[in-house]
């Protein structure tokens, strides 16, 4: 075998697996779209609360957990679903995901009502589960500012627990503006760039 | 490395389009046929030559689902065809370091 013939075959694993890396590539679609559809959650809740209108506050509540998790299913599942690709790192972050909402699901509807802690705990408990979320997933896709950004969410929860102003919602939609949004606009704005790089 | 190694280069990779088959496969838990046939750049006939001898071999599994009503064929690699790629990667690298001294 020639050098060059080693170097074809070296040009071919480099070109399909850089092929293979750009078609897996996180988009930054989960964090935007589930951030804003969050963010959009606590504000309404918290508003309902804030104006006593308290009659409101759990149909509110399962209306929009219900768009959050047709927001999830139609915006990231399902499209992950349908790539051409399967990545393992995808999956496991889908799974990541899929697991930390259920669990969200239960500590926002199950474990108040059950009196195992009040409502204002809420916001602490959701920002420590999410900052896991997102820390995990700038691990698991080796994206080093995710992970920095995602301390932002335990920042976030011990705010919430030791403030006792009535805009503590404020905290929490920061927190996720900062270790939810911000990050995911920079993951699809590397995406785009890597995108456009390929094709040039 | 000596001469009679290199002559143990696995044919079933040895061939572009199967080597590129498998380089994709590596990296991923699955593949469609049609990304499969858009990365590497062939044609339909030509890749599912390629990938009925690599299934032949044991080197890939290829499913043949419906996503709908469209039907779909997904290949992924097994772990025979995981240890002949990197067995196989091995012995170009030593290619390579012969090749240098």
């Amino acid at each position: 075998m020639t050098q060059n013939q080693v170097q074809q075959e070296i040009s071919i694993i480099k070109e399909m697996i850089d092929k293979t890396r750009k078609e897996t590539a996180e988009s930054g679609h989960l964090f935007i779209f589930m951030g804003i559809a969050s963010a959009f959650f606590v504000l309404i809740i918290s508003l309902l609360e804030m104006y006593r209108v308290d009659h409101l506050v759990i149909p509110a509540m399962i209306i929009l957990t219900c768009l959050n998790g047709l927001v999830g299913y139609f915006v990231v599942s399902k499209p992950v679903k349908e790539e051409k690709v399967q990545s393992y790192p995808k999956t496991v972050v889908l799974s990541l995901w899929v697991v930390c909402g259920v669990t969200l699901l239960m500590i926002t509807f199950l474990f108040p009502f059950l009196k195992v802690y009040t409502f204002r705990a809420l916001g602490t408990l959701a920002s420590l589960i999410l900052g896991i979320a997102v820390f995990m997933t700038g691990v698991i896709y080796e994206m080093r500012f995710v992970v920095w950004y995602s301390l932002a969410w335990w920042v976030g929860a011990v705010l919430m627990a030791i403030s006792d102003s009535p805009y503590r919602f404020l905290i929490m939609i920061a927190v996720i503006f900062i270790a939810w949004i911000v990050p995911g606009f920079i993951m699809n704005k590397k995406y785009k760039n890597r995108s456009e790089k390929n094709e040039a | 490395m000596k001469h009679e190694n290199i002559l143990q280069l696995d044919p079933l990779i040895h061939a572009p389009t199967r080597l590129a088959i498998l380089s994709i496969l590596v990296t991923v838990k699955n593949a469609n046929f049609t990304f499969l046939k858009e990365s590497i750049g062939t044609t339909d006939g030509n890749l599912s030559t390629h990938l009925t001898k690599l299934e032949n071999n044991g080197f890939v599994k290829i499913k043949k689902i419906f996503k709908g009503k469209k039907p779909q064929t997904i290949c992924a690699i097994t772990g025979k065809g995981r240890k002949g790629f990197k067995k196989y990667l091995e012995q170009l690298e030593q290619i390579v370091q012969m090749q240098k001294y």
